[in-house]
């Protein structure tokens, strides 16, 4: 292996090595490379091969934008697919593959894609993949599955944390090089706040790639004391590994910081990235600019570069890309790539200009050197293998010359970095003067500067950094002056060339997606005319580079071939991300057990000392059954907690619902508005069951309302709907009667409340309360409610049932439910007090008939439910008027009903449709659904609750439950919906 | 009749005291906290001021800010309503504003409702930068400024104290009761990397 490594100082630390592998074989670089110039250094140049054609392909770049060198970094659970070689900061131990190649790197049998290649034109899957309409799950989406895509996933769960954070500043700086660095220093220097954000592990931008000189000091030089100053700030925050990859409402933006990826793993708490969502008052766009390629015949050979690519090697990392490196330049720039070769000793055979009159000082200068120029001369095609060996130049006259060089530096000019200046749909404006799109219709409070606004040069990129961070602080209250800095005025002239003429060979314009000019010429052809349908059509521009080299060289052939101008076909619109970023990185935290928020109950660390197996409902965590040992199933378990209930008494933690506190004068006036029943008629010391309607008529849901005092009453909501009805309180509140005086208050996290039911839960409560409360039968009838004082600390007691068994709810201060729950567990042993969960709840509502969220499902009316009678014709309340509507009180609508399969060992399921007996199967029979089901110990069989047309009214009809899905088929009977004590005897025993 | 058995329970007691090295962050859970949400009964809200102002030396907030006095404070969480908090003084807090301010406000127990941590050290605002989308800068959020916000998904409440004796910045964070271990996680995971600790008493 030779060494391309260069003599000289860069920003690579030499007194250390790191060792790597590529391919398995072993190579070294030093801390500051990234793995392309470790690559380069080493003498590899071939890294990939191309999407479509399998091409071999070498290094394009030195940045963000890279479209070829693309490989798999790390290994087993972290291995990361299409990551770019020129981001890649080198670690020790790093392991990087090759991708989109097999069997192997230097050869590849889908190679041969690349003398197909006629098949495979723009638009070919549109068109090759069309017919026989039978072909495409057996044979052309596999073959597209295999061939689609780059490199692999590792198909393992991401062992590695991510995060989120937030940050505010008045000034965010996108971009590190001179004109965000003379942006940042402007307005931190008097104090403003400021953050920095660079893609690059080194500020500085070009400064580090470029000879440039600042003040009488190098470039590189300048970043690193500009740097240090901004360190020692204290409200300045500098991110670097961080890329600004979206713009949003409200100056806010999204960033991602690498935080672990140029260690081999991430240090103990930290994340692997970490994702910024920042607020900024201003933000300065200094992105800098791109440059672009020229598109000609075999300029994807590995060893053609970007000219700016091959300075930033030579300057920055001290690394020879070749030995012998021609320039081909349309633009001033591309001169001081040879000049810096040149500096560097290394041999520039030739400078080939496209124009026919290049600067004469570039000129004099280079002449001086000892460098050949070709003026008005272009390359039209290379020669070589997996690596450039020569380059074939048509001059001025139309004479052909070769010319032998291993690195061909490409000079196509500058785009500047627009994308972040289009994501609120701002449009970029075609500059005549440089020949590129520029920022126009900025979001707010956003600058462009620097060459990221067209001033390409190095004197424009400092003044109009200095000025916008002047704008900045001065809009934050901080009075910055003027900072300059002397520089001297380099050449930034460019010629138009975007594609040459009489090519030989393949000329590609978009390399990651093997677009050819051929491929732009066909999609013209064929009518496509916008830049979008170019993109969408050929796949220019798309792909994990999203065409930032290729972009505008695609839209002005676009414009050559239709005749027009750039500036008419105009570009495309960038959206965020404008990098990659990891799925894992958005998540952040929220995966696995921290998914979500849960929320747990008053007693759930005792439900979990008892073995309890829990339900996630919504947001809650609830005990679904508490099995005991020796049980065969849950079932079985379920049956013994409903027999424990109705026959002895059994505990609940019922805290989830929704407990809303309602005080005022007009509490009892503003409840008739929101219920369907009377409410302001209750008596204090008593509750009653209400049911209140959305404003269109529906039901929103039902619940318990305690008159606590004359004007301080108490809610219960079910347990999902709770959010939604305290928000339909508080805007009745409000926004309809701000005039009534009432006061709104959640406590659902203030009281924990334990269900007691069964026959003998009087007898519990009575052990538990002692001289508390008394609750003999006429002292505590049916639906009375009570506050008292329990151990010295508030207490609620209501008379209330969901099961259907005389019962209670006894409300304590939330910290305090569990040690109650301990109180009724060891006051009711000798009562065979059992514990039950959701499953028994859900049994034996049923079994009462009983309408849950499975009916009161934002499609039935209260008549449908059977709560008609509840609706009060004397008062007008929120759903009334939209209630009455035509739709909603027809005599067919379905009707809440019960239903039992004939055959008594049936099962019954949820969701199957009613039939009428012996009808066929078919939509015109379909008479209802089956709503819920549940297996009922008390009964001994399945029982279930549906909605069925006209149902009042056909009780003991027989029909179909036909559920195609489960494959079921059930003669059942229609019966009322409650099974269970019809006449409500037991709850008011 | 106080029963021993019948006593308050800590959520925290099963999550990890500790995370990291050092003490970057260091946390503990504010308990036997009176809470009470008071809420300005219909154009009561001059007379309810001062009331209040006269009872228990205080002016209420205008705005989500938070004034102390003694051992009582009050955090401006809506229009003419305010938490107000009032050391160890439990639930019986809430009954005794009821006596004092009731026929201006209506009074709502929530010492139960809310679990509330109290943040504080030298790294305490970029541990909490990962949790809230709230400026925390000192210039920003002053002390005894209130912001009531989201922490991955859950609805908290957040004051600014004074700085610790050490000059490191302190604050209050409240949750819904059932979120609390869900929040202490999320606290845990974010200061992990600058050391967090978890002070009992």
């Amino acid at each position: 292996m030779s060494s391309h490594r260069l003599a000289g100082e860069g920003a690579i630390q030499r007194d250390q090595t790191l060792s790597f592998t590529f391919d398995r074989r072993g190579y070294t670089g030093h801390p500051g490379d990234t793995l392309a110039s470790a690559l380069l250094a080493s003498g590899v140049r071939l890294l990939g091969r191309s999407f479509k054609y399998h091409r071999p392909r070498g290094v394009l770049g030195a940045g963000s934008e890279e479209p070829n060198a693309l490989v798999e970094l790390r290994t087993g659970a972290r291995r990361e697919p299409n990551t770019r070689a020129t981001m890649i900061e080198l670690f020790e131990g790093l392991a990087a593959r090759s991708q989109n190649r097999w069997p192997c790197l230097a050869f590849d049998a889908a190679a041969v894609n690349s003398v197909l290649s006629r098949l495979f034109v723009a638009g070919f899957y549109y068109k090759t993949f069309m017919w026989p309409a039978a072909c495409w799950e057996k044979l052309y989406e596999p073959a597209i599955r295999r061939a689609a895509g780059l490199g692999r996933a590792s198909g393992e769960a991401d062992p590695d944390t991510y995060e989120k954070a937030h940050a505010f500043c008045d000034l965010l700086v996108i971009g590190g090089g001179p004109a965000g660095l003379a942006a940042a220093l402007t307005a931190a220097r008097p104090g403003a706040r400021v953050i920095l954000c660079d893609e690059d592990f080194l500020l500085g931008g070009r400064l580090n790639g470029d000879r440039h000189r600042i003040g009488g000091e190098s470039g590189a030089l300048w970043a690193r004391r500009s740097e240090a100053e901004l360190r020692s700030l204290p409200e300045v925050r500098l991110l670097t590994r961080t890329t600004v990859f979206g713009v949003y409402d409200g100056n806010t933006f999204a960033a991602l910081e690498r935080v672990s990826d140029h260690v081999p793993v991430p240090r103990p708490h930290q994340p692997r990235q970490r994702l910024w969502k920042i607020v900024a008052r201003r933000a300065v766009l200094a992105a800098g600019a791109l440059e672009r390629s020229i598109v000609f015949g075999g300029n994807d050979r590995p060893g053609v570069m970007l000219a700016s690519a091959v300075r930033t090697y030579v300057n920055r990392f001290r690394v020879a890309p070749g030995r012998r490196i021609a320039v081909f330049t349309a633009c001033d720039d591309g001169w001081q790539t040879a000049f810096d070769l040149i500096e560097a000793r290394l041999d520039v055979p030739v400078i080939v200009d496209a124009r026919r009159d290049p600067p004469p000082a570039l000129c004099a200068q280079a002449r001086r050197l000892g460098v050949r120029i070709m003026p008005g001369a272009l390359v039209f095609g290379t020669r070589g293998g997996a690596g450039l060996e020569g380059i074939e130049v048509r001059g001025e006259e139309g004479h052909v010359s070769r010319v032998r060089a291993d690195t061909l530096a490409v000079a196509g000019g500058w785009s500047p970095n627009t994308a972040l200046s289009t994501h609120l749909g701002g449009r970029a404006r075609w500059s005549e003067a440089i020949g590129a799109h520029v920022p126009a219709d900025l979001p707010p409070g956003m600058i462009a500067v620097g060459a990221a606004s067209g001033e390409l040069s190095l004197a424009g990129a400092l003044r109009t950094g200095a000025a916008a961070g002047r704008e900045a602080a001065g809009s934050a209250g901080f009075d910055a002056p003027l900072e300059q800095w002397r520089t001297e005025e380099e050449p930034v002239g460019s010629a138009r060339l975007w594609s040459v003429p009489g090519c030989r060979g393949k000329a590609f314009v978009d390399y990651q997606h093997d677009v050819t000019v051929e491929d732009i010429a066909l999609a013209v052809r064929e009518g496509f005319r916008s830049a979008e349908h170019l993109k969408r059509y050929t796949t220019l521009g798309m792909g994990t580079d999203q065409g930032k080299s290729s972009q505008l060289t695609g839209q002005a052939l676009l414009a050559a071939l239709t005749q027009r101008e750039p500036a008419e076909v105009g570009t495309i619109t960038a959206r965020p991300p404008y990098t990659a970023v990891a799925i894992g990185a958005l998540a952040a935290r929220a995966r696995g057990a921290q998914f979500k928020p849960c929320r747990l109950t008053p007693s759930h660390r005792w439900a979990e000392e008892r073995g309890a197996v829990f339900v996630d409902a919504g947001e809650w965590r609830r005990a679904r059954w508490f099995p005991l040992t020796g049980e065969a199933d849950w079932r079985s378990t379920v049956a013994r907690e409903v027999a424990g209930v109705r026959t002895g008494v059994g505990i609940c933690d019922v805290s989830t619902l929704g407990k809303i506190d309602v005080q005022g004068a007009d509490a009892g006036a503003f409840l008739d508005r929101i219920y369907a029943n009377m409410i302001s008629t209750l008596s204090v010391g008593r509750a009653r069951y209400g049911v209140m309607l959305r404003e269109d008529g529906i039901v929103l849901d039902d619940g318990t309302v305690a008159r606590l005092q004359e004007c301080h009453f108490l809610l219960s909501t079910s347990t999902v709907h709770a959010g939604r009805v305290m928000r339909h309180l508080a805007h009745a509140r409000q926004v309809l009667w701000p005039q009534l005086d009432v006061q709104l208050a959640s406590v659902t996290e203030q009281w924990a409340q334990i269900a007691i039911a069964g026959p003998r839960s009087r007898e519990l409560l009575a052990r538990v309360l002692g001289d508390a409360l008394e609750v003999a039968g006429a002292a505590f009838a049916y639906l009375a409610c009570a506050q008292f004082l329990w151990h010295g600390r508030p207490a609620r007691l209501f008379r209330i049932s969901f099961c259907g068994e005389l019962g209670y709810e006894l409300a304590v201060p939330a910290r305090y439910g569990e040690a109650a729950v301990r109180a009724l567990m060891a006051a009711g042993g000798t009562l065979g007090v059992v514990p039950y969960g959701t499953e028994a709840l859900g049994v034996m509502r049923i079994e009462k008939g009983h309408a849950a969220g499975a009916e009161i499902n934002g499609t039935s009316t209260a008549a449908d439910l059977g709560l008609g009678r509840l609706v009060s014709a004397r008062k007008d309340f929120i759903g009334r008027v939209l209630a009455a509507r035509p739709g909603l009180a027809a005599a067919e609508r379905p009707a809440l009903i019960g239903l039992a399969p004939l055959d008594r060992r049936a099962r019954l399921s949820t969701g199957a449709h009613l039939l009428p007996a012996g009808a066929p199967a078919t939509l015109s029979h379909d008479e209802g659904f089956v709503s819920s089901t549940a297996y009922s110990p008390t009964l001994k069989h399945w029982i279930g609750l549906g909605f069925l047309s006209r149902g009042r009214e056909r009780l003991g009809e027989r029909m179909r439950a036909y559920d195609p899905l489960r494959g079921e088929d059930v003669q059942v009977e229609i019966a009322h919906p409650v099974f269970y004590d019809p006449a409500g005897e037991r709850v008011r025993s | 009749m106080v029963d021993s058995a019948y006593g308050p329970l800590s959520p925290f007691a099963a999550m990890p005291a500790s995370a990291g090295t050092g003490e970057g962050v260091v946390a503990g859970e504010r308990e036997g906290l009176g809470i009470a949400r008071i809420t300005a009964r219909n154009r009561q809200l001059a007379a309810l001021e001062q009331l209040v102002h006269k009872r228990l030396h205080l002016a209420l907030p205008a705005g989500p800010r938070r004034m102390r006095s003694g051992d009582l404070a009050a955090a401006g969480v809506g229009p003419e309503c305010w938490l107000m908090t009032c050391e160890s003084a439990g639930n019986a807090f809430a009954a005794g504003l009821r006596d004092s301010i009731g026929g201006h406000a209506a009074v709502v127990d929530l010492s139960d409702a809310y679990v509330m941590l109290r943040l504080a050290g030298a790294r305490v605002r970029e541990a909490l930068a990962k949790l809230v989308p709230v400026d925390l800068h000192e210039r920003s959020f002053q002390v005894d400024d209130v912001a009531q916000t989201v922490a991955e998904h859950m609805a908290v409440t957040l004051w600014r104290l004074e700085d610790t004796g050490r000059g490191e910045a302190a604050f209050e964070l409240s949750v819904g009761r059932s979120f609390a271990q869900s929040l202490y996680r999320a606290v845990h995971d974010s200061a992990a990397e600058f050391g967090f600790v978890f002070e009992t008493r």
